[in-house]
């Protein structure tokens, strides 16, 4: 039975085991607590057909790729800077970590005050949720580029900038990609974060969904974003195998 | 790779996209000079009572002279005051207390006129879980307000202490919008909800929800919303001068309201939120209306815009904690707008 | 390593200096904007040090501990094992991997509707909550790090006749160990996350409430007098965890 080792035949085993688990138990349950599949995917086309989900979830996804984008700006440069400067790296990193580990919703308050709650807001809010994921990701990358290369740009009198662009950004590139994965995913999680809080776009219609006596809408949201965090996901890993096809080879998973 | 052909293609695209910008913008001046746009940030819900204003806000003051006015929804009441003091709208909806609360704290906010007065705010609960008032406050007995020293709150403390009963017991879930704390109540994730008594009638009619408390049965008078204004912006001369149009807005649609049913039913079709409220009938909103002119009398002709309304209210703001005591009501409350429309009206 | 010549200061000096350089410059810059938007670190020690002497901030941390610890506690003794079950379990992997894809996919904080529905608004809530975040942060790097483990070193244990159990015991869980560690920091740090998420959108409690009360007051230098406490408490964390780290598998230190 070799095709049952196959990977893409358990793959898709397990989506439809998932599939069904999720049928019975939410039979079981009933729909009030976990609608089945059954009933979700109906919900989902009557989402979409309808017009207002899809238009909240344009709206939300163009404020929070404005945001990403900045960050990715900002975040690799200075991270791949870290990285090869101790005295950067010394006067970055203690704000950095500190600014890593706090929870970008409870700030939100203070950026509400500051900025009030409309576009610039929400770009705001994503920008600060995965800036320093991505700084740390190629800060932690550029530390590990083998100093020989950068000798050997040294040897023919490559000029610090030469270096930079020629070598270390090349060199940083897998690093990159998965700083700029984990920071969409951090993106993607501030976008909602905001829109929980200010009560818009898709945010928005999560917490409205939560009141409905069947939790089917809910559920199809949820999925909706899924659908939306699988696919930025692959587009990087797309990118980051065209880019850089070595680095998958040794480390093929990655999160 | 850089060579020069990029190079000035770069240029080119920059000067156009310039002189593209510089165009538009200056097409947009001259508009501006013809037609004002007010920045309104407004609330989420729009129910019987909120009725004149919006429509002050959308009909009257564009045949003003104004262009379309620009609006944003905001849904919770404090993040609305929030705002406000970030300066993202240049008038507001939004309510006294969270007003005085953010002056205290050193923001330039001025009270310059009432959405609408007193309020239609009542206390629905689920009656199996809450048989008296005095049920509320037991354990477990969640009560859904807007958000803590908001009026919503606050409206329910002084009725709450009458009847002794203390405020800190309760358990207050912060929900944004009367329409949410609507939906929360039917699914039964909240024990009582803090809802406007339109909605109060809906929930009645689907179980077994009764009203417990009816403020503005118990206060003698009551500010639930008012028009607010960011100081600094008040100190341009154009901006004061649209401030008093948009209040002589809201007087018309008062007087309007009051004196119109039909046109109050039509306005009710065209901006309340429920989703069949475009199919509303004058008979229908009969009663409402007449409680709304009536007994609740929340759109004064003059619209009884005083100081001493919210001077009368400041121990009950206090006593709820949503102020500490220390604003200076008379910088905040600015009245000379409201007359100088109610001078330019006329009657 | 690096190529960086010695440096004549040591590097918790600059750290150091570093911090307080930033500290006077929030302190002027805030000094200068109105107290309603943001507090400078002068009246944030203050409200500290208050919050410590009445006790006040004291009892809110214990009780925001309280979930944090029960849920970071399940997620590891569940998320661990699971880990490694999917990591060195071909057909577990690809059974399971579209499932934890797409669920790694969602936003935590999605799914907030769906805990109050499940959990309520109380104490059951927070726990799932901060249960969920560091659960699935851990799986995947857990099993990431199980799938990564270089087969040679296992073909190398095989030839020397390490066989099942052994191979098990000697090769592998000090090959995983990094990964779990890894995992732990990060899961410890979404469970800090979820913890203080948890207080702010269900039913507000403990730190949570501290800092929503603030908000109301507006007053800034509460509310990041949370976000500071917060801030310093993730980094302790996640320097002790680096400590026992480096008592455990002392052959692999990383910074």
């Amino acid at each position: 039975m070799h095709w049952l080792r196959n990977k893409w035949t358990l793959r898709a085993l397990g989506i439809a085991s998932a599939l069904l688990i999720w049928e019975a138990l939410g039979r079981t349950v009933g729909e009030a607590l976990l609608a089945g599949p059954l009933l979700v995917i109906p919900e989902l086309v009557e989402l979409v057909a309808d017009g207002e989900m899809p238009r909240e979830l344009a709206g939300s996804l163009r404020q929070m790729l404005l945001g990403y984008v900045l960050a990715c700006c900002v975040g690799m440069p200075v991270g791949v800077a870290m990285g090869r400067s101790r005295i950067f790296d010394a006067i970055l990193r203690p704000w950095v970590n500190m600014l890593v580990v706090t929870s970008v919703a409870s700030l939100v308050p203070l950026l509400i005050v500051m900025v009030g709650t409309g576009f610039g807001f929400r770009v705001l809010v994503v920008f600060i949720a995965s800036v320093f994921y991505i700084v740390l990701t190629a800060y932690q990358g550029t530390r590990g580029i083998d100093p020989r290369w950068v000798g050997v740009g040294r040897s023919f009198n490559a000029s610090r900038l030469r270096t930079f662009w020629r070598i270390l950004l090349p060199a940083s590139y897998p690093f990159l990609i998965t700083g700029a994965r984990i920071g969409l995913v951090q993106a993607i999680r501030g976008m909602v974060v905001a829109e929980l809080y200010v009560l818009v776009g898709i945010g928005g219609l999560v917490n409205t969904a939560g009141l409905y006596i069947s939790t089917a809408n809910l559920l199809a949201l949820m999925v909706t974003l899924m659908a939306v965090g699988v696919t930025a996901n692959e587009a990087l890993r797309y990118v980051g195998r065209r880019v850089a096809p070595w680095y998958e080879e040794r480390y093929a998973n990655g999160a | 790779m850089l060579n020069r052909r990029k190079v000035i293609q770069g240029i080119g695209l920059g000067l156009g996209t310039g002189i593209a910008g510089v165009g538009t913008l200056a097409s947009q001046l001259a508009f501006a000079e013809a037609q004002r746009v007010i920045k309104f940030q407004l609330l989420g819900f729009t129910l019987s009572i909120h009725v004149p204003s919006y429509a002050a806000v959308h009909d009257i003051l564009p045949s003003m002279g104004y262009g379309t006015s620009s609006v944003t929804r905001i849904k919770q009441i404090r993040i609305a005051t929030q705002n406000m003091v970030a300066g993202s709208a240049d008038l507001g909806e939004t309510d006294p207390p969270t007003v005085l609360r953010a002056a205290e704290a050193g923001a330039d906010l001025k009270i310059i006129g009432h959405f609408y007065n007193n309020t239609t705010l009542v206390l629905v609960a689920n009656g199996d879980k809450v048989k008296s008032v005095e049920d509320l406050a037991k354990p477990g007995i969640r009560i859904a307000i807007a958000s803590k020293g908001d009026v919503t709150h606050v409206v329910l403390v002084g009725p709450m202490q009458n009847r002794g009963i203390d405020p800190d017991k309760l358990t207050f879930i912060e929900m944004a919008g009367s329409g949410t704390r609507m939906r929360a109540l039917l699914a039964d994730r909240v024990d009582a909800s803090l809802i406007h008594f339109d909605q109060a009638e809906r929930v009645a009619k689907q179980g077994n929800f009764k009203v417990v408390i009816e403020p503005h049965k118990e206060y003698p008078v009551w500010v639930n919303e008012v028009w607010v204004a960011n100081g600094a912006w008040l100190a341009n001369a154009k901006n004061r001068r649209a401030a008093v149009d948009v209040l002589k807005a809201t007087l018309t649609a008062f007087r309007r309201a009051n004196d119109d049913l039909d046109w109050f039913t039509d306005k009710y079709r065209k901006f309340a939120s429920f989703k069949n409220s475009k199919d509303a009938t004058a008979e229908q909103l009969r009663p409402v209306w007449e409680a709304l002119r009536g007994p609740i009398n929340a759109w004064p002709k003059d619209m009884g815009f005083n100081v001493e309304n919210f001077r009368g209210l400041l121990p009950a703001y206090k006593a709820s904690g949503a102020i500490a005591g220390t604003v200076d009501l008379d910088s905040v409350v600015q009245t000379q707008y409201v007359e100088q429309a109610l001078d330019e009206l006329g009657g | 390593m690096s190529l960086a010549r010695q440096d004549a200061v040591p590097t918790y000096v600059v750290y150091a200096a570093s911090l307080i350089v930033g500290l006077m410059i929030w302190e002027v810059a805030a000094q200068q904007i109105p107290r309603i938007i943001f507090a400078p670190p002068s009246v944030v020690a203050v409200e500290l040090y208050n919050g410590f002497a009445s006790g006040k901030l004291v009892v809110a941390f214990a009780g925001s501990l309280a979930h944090l610890v029960l849920g970071f506690v399940l997620a590891v003794a569940v998320g661990v094992p699971l880990g490694f079950l999917v990591g060195r379990n071909r057909t577990a992997y690809y059974l399971l991997d579209p499932t934890i894809s797409g669920i790694y996919a969602v936003p935590p904080i999605a799914f907030v509707p769906f805990m109050i529905i499940w959990f309520g608004l109380f104490f059951e809530a927070r726990v799932a909550l901060v249960f969920l975040m560091s659960f699935i942060e851990i799986l995947v790097t857990v099993s990431a790090g199980a799938r990564g483990i270089e087969q040679s070193y296992l073909d190398v244990a095989r030839a020397f006749g390490a066989r099942g159990r052994d191979a098990l015991v000697k090769v592998m869980f000090p090959a995983v160990l990094p990964f779990v560690f890894t995992a732990l920091r990060i899961g410890l740090v979404r469970a800090i996350h979820a913890m203080i998420v948890a207080e702010l959108f269900f039913a507000s409690a403990n730190l949570g409430r501290v800092m929503k009360d603030a908000a109301q007051r507006f007053d800034t230098g509460g509310l990041l007098a949370v976000v500071v406490l917060l801030a310093v408490f993730g980094l302790i964390v996640q320097e002790v965890l680096k400590q026992i780290e480096a008592r455990v598998i002392p052959w692999n230190m990383r910074d």
